[in-house]
């Protein structure tokens, strides 16, 4: 049997790998992705069935800082195992080939895969002068991205510039910079916000994708509500001391020594949606709140352009009112709150799939 | 003032530290109470995911007190460790899905007679059956 006619389970045994290391493997992307752990043997199941996924990634106007954190995730036996599974068809700065051969790999993949392939797209899309300010192999990206949507089965936005512009986008924004959803509005898009985003999210939405064959329930900014249903400030361990009224007010008083709440130094916790307080970076050592520093907010839209950092949301013109009054009123009932949310995702993602 | 009089308190993390218990140990146990009358009911087998749940350490002690220790303890070294111990109650685990650094991935209580990730699969049966008669053909060779 060739090898790209193997399932997932074939492979797996193929490379000596036993089904307690894929289950254990399982166990975890459920985790993250809040899926009932009863309902790991049910996805090891399905995702064994799997087959190879063709995939195309393009790196549009973009620094390379996505694709550093996705190859940096938490179970990395299995996960590579996982990864490899896809056939990774075009990824400029993964792939030995370049110019014409590179060029050569997506076509093919393109043909081969019509109407199958997912494309994976990281970096913002100029939209003035036709796209001329980002150019590889004498395409505009503009282009690219058109002909690329065109046969793909789904589309997902890596990272803040893919999903909604970025950095790209930020004033004065020369290029005219845009997200994928903003021009092809055709395709099932998913995006994957973060600067970088994180590495689990994509674990997650590929393998759900593989498992359910189909890309996991969404909120109205077409992120993974798996990940991001709920608010840094929700998840958050400092959040215990924004209910007691404990605020750090400079980064180096007593407050801060403390590990207290970095509302008033400007944290964006209570409007940013993303999975950091619980998932962490760099395989789980770390989080900014965690090293002393405020939530950015960089899985918002237009996050850069949103006053200064380090000014309390209160004072900025981040959100709503109402947001950041829900913030504040929420108080000391969260701790059961939260409880109850993360029971509600639950429920919600098995009755779905 | 020199950098040394700032005192620097390590942040440990989640879990913020508090030994105070968050009420939400009790309503766990309360949950695993009914899992459990499912369970011996000849129902399916429950899972209990911790890792989602915002516990404080006092939560975490608490029901590591309650639960107790049973017969059986085993680490299974499966894409890095996991730790699997019976609590007090038979029929109710506690597994902890570690990464190859102990760090823990996930950790869960099941409730059912054995956990899924200490039960040998029947995909590795068979692929163990299938090697195992390649020992005689060894033996044979040697005997010869």
């Amino acid at each position: 049997m060739k090898e790209h006619d193997l399932t997932l389970g074939e492979e797996l045994r193929r490379q000596g790998i036993s089904r307690r290391s894929f289950l254990k493997f399982c166990a975890g992307v459920a985790s993250s992705m809040a899926i009932p752990a009863a309902m790991v043997p049910a996805m090891a199941e399905s995702l064994a069935q799997a087959r190879r996924q063709p995939a195309i990634m393009m790196a549009y106007q973009e620094c390379t800082g996505c694709l550093e954190s996705l190859t940096r995730s938490f179970a990395p036996t299995v996960e590579n195992l996982i990864f490899n599974f896809i056939s990774l068809d075009f990824q400029h700065a993964l792939q030995a080939a370049s110019g014409d051969q590179a060029v050569d790999a997506i076509k093919t993949s393109m043909k081969e895969n019509w109407g199958k392939y997912l494309l994976l797209v990281d970096g913002s899309i100029p939209l003035n002068d036709d796209g001329i300010y980002s150019v590889s192999h004498g395409q505009s990206h503009l282009d690219s991205l058109r002909e690329l949507a065109e046969g793909a089965a789904a589309i997902v936005s890596i990272g803040t510039c893919a999903s909604y512009g970025g950095i790209g986008a930020a004033s004065p924004n020369p290029t005219g910079a845009v997200g994928v959803d903003q021009i092809i509005t055709d395709k099932p898009i998913l995006n994957v916000p973060g600067c970088p985003p994180m590495p689990e999210v994509m674990t997650g939405v590929y393998t759900s994708f593989l498992a359910f064959g189909a890309l996991p329930e969404v909120d109205s900014l077409k992120r993974p509500k798996a990940f991001f249903g709920d608010t840094i400030h929700d998840r958050c361990y400092r959040r215990t001391f924004y209910d007691q009224g404990k605020f750090a007010d400079s980064f180096d008083d007593e407050g801060a020594r403390n590990g207290w709440c970095l509302y008033k130094l400007g944290c964006k916790g209570p409007i940013t949606h993303n999975a950091c307080a619980t998932l962490k970076f760099n395989e789980g050592v770390s989080w900014p709140i965690q090293s002393g520093h405020g939530c950015i907010g960089c899985s918002e839209p237009n996050f850069w352009d949103k006053e200064g950092f380090y000014k309390p949301l209160s004072a900025g013109q981040w959100g709503s009112a109402e947001g950041i009054a829900a913030a504040a009123a929420a108080g000391v009932a969260l701790g059961a709150a939260s409880a109850v949310m993360s029971r509600r995702n639950q429920n919600k993602i098995s009755g779905g799939k | 003032m020199s950098l040394k009089d700032i005192a620097v308190k390590f942040d440990p993390g989640p879990g913020p530290g508090s030994p105070e218990t968050t009420g939400l140990a009790v309503a766990l146990l309360r949950e695993i109470a009914d899992h459990l009358l499912t369970v011996s009911q000849g129902g399916d087998r429950q899972v209990v995911e911790l890792t989602n749940l915002p516990l404080s350490d006092g939560d975490v002690q608490l029901l590591e007190a309650k639960l107790g220790r049973g017969e059986v303890e085993a680490r299974i070294n499966a894409a890095g460790p996991t730790e699997v111990f019976e609590t007090a109650f038979p029929g109710v685990w506690w597994v902890r899905y570690l990464s190859e650094g102990d760090r823990v991935i996930t950790q869960q209580l099941e409730i059912g007679a054995v956990p899924v990730i200490l039960e040998a699969h029947h995909e590795d049966i068979q692929a163990s059956a299938k090697r195992f008669p390649s020992m005689f053909d060894e033996l044979d060779t040697n005997h010869h």
